[in-house]
């Protein structure tokens, strides 16, 4: 053999397996790869192990991944057993290396050593989206799972297009737009966009701001509240910015706002933009070097972000707003929520809001004295399924414990059964902390129903509010 | 001119052998010769100033003739060869110098003893020369081997190194896991949830129930 013809040879036989391993990475993923997969992932959960299910991933972005294990770790709190039957639900996409398909998981939970007697096991459901790709050894990984609500997928094409709350985001190639739980979400509405294939992600929350701020004034605050959560994050920059679709022609009232953080290794940048009172918040997070490296493609996802109706009445889109979202409307001092099928009547000169936190609505009314009406409703937990005295119980003190409010043990009346099929009691909370004794009274309404749990919350900073107070929780009427 | 010319002697007038450079000095006067101060003067005086007039003629000769001269181009291999002789030049010099530096041979005595020493040293040491190498330097560095040994030991039946959480997952251990929010796969929803407590921190939280904590404390019996 010739000097060439030995050079050719090493070549060929150097590089053929290099070839053939890109070639084999580059293969399609098929359906009967992912079930496969997914029935490893099953296994895992059925030997208790979350450890194994979480190695089996090579995360994408380590974030979602560590949350995703912690929600994991939930499920076998208290010796339970999990069983997860996990089917791939419509059709998987590419998205460059990656496929992302959307999982239906059928969990059973049971073993649980405080489980009662008449329910000695749970079945409820999870969607995820999933996210995997092939390795150069031709195994398909997954890279990404992020838990969805499982009444179906608000997005087509990866665009959140919601009129009532008069925007439109996403569609720029190759982010991945996730849908969040309404219950994980304090916001009217929120949803994460993933950069598919790296540990960059945007996030989109729409929420009303009480205090009418500005938009640099909303990202401060903003900034300000993760800093408290987080230690290791620093306020860099606040800045002026409109969104990229707006800044030829600027609609009246339209501002915008823009904020640097570092957060450790990482790197956010938080995008407030007000139109009245209703905020859209674009958070966009990732490794420092990430961030540097797709700045292109991090603007592409911003310009694509718009006001749908530029002469929208603000007060108007905001009712809109809530109304699309809670079910709620107010009219003069009534609120009233069809979807609930709840309503009261708030006492008149009194200041009405409603708020968008995590729970399914909440309305404010507020005296020029400093007296408080709050209606809030809370959903049952999903793997509860249904309310009943003992949780909603023990729901309260939770609150009441967040607010440092403590409750004694004669605090509350009896339990009290009306015509609807719920049942309510009252609690008493004494002055808490640095306003007792001469703090504000307080007196907190539950209502159980199967799948809503109703809470009035008053509190008489004045003498003279008490007899209005009780007049308006008293005008409550539930369907 | 040389001191010693043989040809010197044939060259005298009048048959006289010609003196030698040296020996003109030691030559007597001519007869009826006196000279004066005055005459040692002129004579250094004329001779100063031929002096000048040859240097002024040389430097005017120049002065004209420089101009006329052009400029010879360099041959092709002028700079090639420049460069050589200064680097052989250069060479030469370095090889000179060291050489006056290099060491010298060993002395047959120096030799045997060095071959003696170290077979004195093999018949005292406990292992051959290489064991006792390995076990010198066991025993100085035993404590940083203890130090690798435990750290392998550490890797292979601990958890090994702790992975640094990404601050979601550190939120999630900020916030009370009853609260659904603290499960969610962004730091946005505990920057909200923080800013909401601020805006009105008499209101109850405005969160919702996770789905796994109120169930597992309900069916406890919950906290009364």
């Amino acid at each position: 053999m010739t000097r060439c013809g030995t050079w050719f040879t090493v070549l060929v036989v150097g590089t053929a397996p290099i070839c053939a391993q890109a070639s084999e990475a580059r293969r399609a993923i098929a359906r009967e790869e992912i079930r496969s997969l997914l029935q490893r992932l099953d296994e895992a959960l059925a030997h208790r192990d979350v450890r194994e299910y979480g190695a089996a991933f090579a995360p994408d972005h380590p974030g979602a991944h560590a949350i995703r294990m912690k929600q994991l770790e939930q499920l076998f709190v208290d010796g339970t057993r999990v069983t997860q039957e996990s089917t791939i639900a419509g059709d998987p996409r590419t998205v460059g290396d990656r496929t992302i398909v959307r999982v239906e998981h059928r969990i059973r939970a049971e073993g649980c050593k405080n489980a009662p007697a008449d329910k000695p096991a749970e079945h409820f459901r999870e969607d995820t989206i999933l996210v995997v790709r092939r390795d150069a050894a031709g195994n398909v990984v997954p890279t990404l799972e992020v838990e969805v609500p499982t009444d179906g997928h608000a997005t087509t094409n990866d665009v959140l297009r919601c009129p009532p709350c008069n925007y439109e985001f996403g569609g720029a190639p190759g982010w991945l737009c996730v849908p969040a739980l309404s219950e994980r979400a304090p916001a009217l509405e929120a949803a994460t966009f993933y950069f598919v294939g790296t540990d960059l992600a945007c996030d989109v929350s729409v929420q009303f701001d009480s205090k009418n701020r500005t938009a640099i004034e909303m990202a401060r605050h903003l900034g300000e509240s993760l800093r408290k959560r987080e230690n290791t994050a620093k306020l860099l920059d606040v800045t002026a910015w409109l969104p990229p679709a707006h800044r030829q022609e600027p609609p009246a009232g339209l501002e915008g706002a823009r904020l640097e953080l570092s957060i450790g290794a990482e790197q956010a940048v938080l995008f407030v933009v007000t139109f009245g009172a209703l905020h859209h918040t674009l958070f966009v997070r990732g490794l420092e070097t990430s961030m540097r490296q797709r700045t292109k493609n991090v603007q592409d996802l911003l310009a694509t972000y718009r006001v749908l109706d530029t002469n929208a009445d603000r007060a108007k889109a905001i009712a809109t707003a809530f109304l699309a979202h809670t079910g709620g409307v107010v009219t003069g001092q009534a609120y009233h929520n069809e979807r609930y099928g709840i309503s009261l009547t708030g006492p008149d000169g009194w200041q009405v809001q409603q708020r968008s936190g995590s729970s399914l609505f909440r309305v404010v009314w507020e005296s020029p004295r400093g007296s408080r009406l709050y209606l809030s409703g809370f959903g049952s937990p999903r793997r509860l399924g249904a309310w009943c005295p003992l949780s909603a119980d023990d729901w309260v003190h939770n609150l009441c414990d967040a607010n440092d409010l403590r409750l004694g043990e004669d605090a509350a009346t009896a339990w009290v059964e009306h015509k609807c099929g719920g049942r309510s009691r009252t609690y008493v909370c004494p002055p808490r902390g640095a306003d007792a004794p001469n703090g504000p009274q307080r007196e907190i309404f539950v209502l159980v129903q199967e799948d809503l749990l109703l809470v009035v919350d008053r509190i008489i900073a004045a003498a003279d509010d008490a007899d209005v107070l009780e007049r308006a929780a008293k005008s409550l009427h539930v369907r | 001119m040389n001191d010693r010319d043989e040809n010197d002697a044939a060259i005298g007038p009048s048959g006289t052998p010609f003196p030698g450079e040296h020996e003109w000095l030691e030559l007597p006067m001519p007869p009826g010769f006196a000279p004066t101060a005055e005459f040692a003067d002129a004579a250094m005086q004329s001779c100063h100033d031929e002096e000048l007039i040859a240097d002024r003629d040389l430097e005017n000769a120049l002065r004209d003739a420089l101009p006329t001269f052009a400029l010879p181009t360099p041959s092709s291999d002028f700079v090639a060869r420049t460069v050589g002789a200064i680097a052989s030049d250069e060479s030469r010099r370095w090889h000179d110098l060291l050489a006056r530096h290099s060491a010298p041979e060993p002395s047959p005595e120096f030799v045997a003893r060095t071959i003696a020493a170290l077979a004195d040293e093999r018949s005292t040491a406990p292992f051959d020369t290489a064991v006792g190498f390995s076990a010198r330097i066991l025993r100085r560095a035993w404590p940083l081997f203890a130090i690798a040994a435990g750290f392998v030991l550490w890797l292979l039946f601990g958890d090994g190194p702790r992975q640094i959480d990404p601050f979601e997952a550190r939120l999630v251990h900020a916030e009370r896991r009853v609260f659904a929010h603290a499960f969610a796969p962004t730091a946005l929803a505990a920057a909200l949830t923080v800013a909401e407590r601020d805006d009105d921190p008499l209101a109850l939280p405005d969160w919702a129930p996770d789905r796994t904590w109120l169930p597992r404390r309900t069916a406890s019996g919950g906290p009364r």
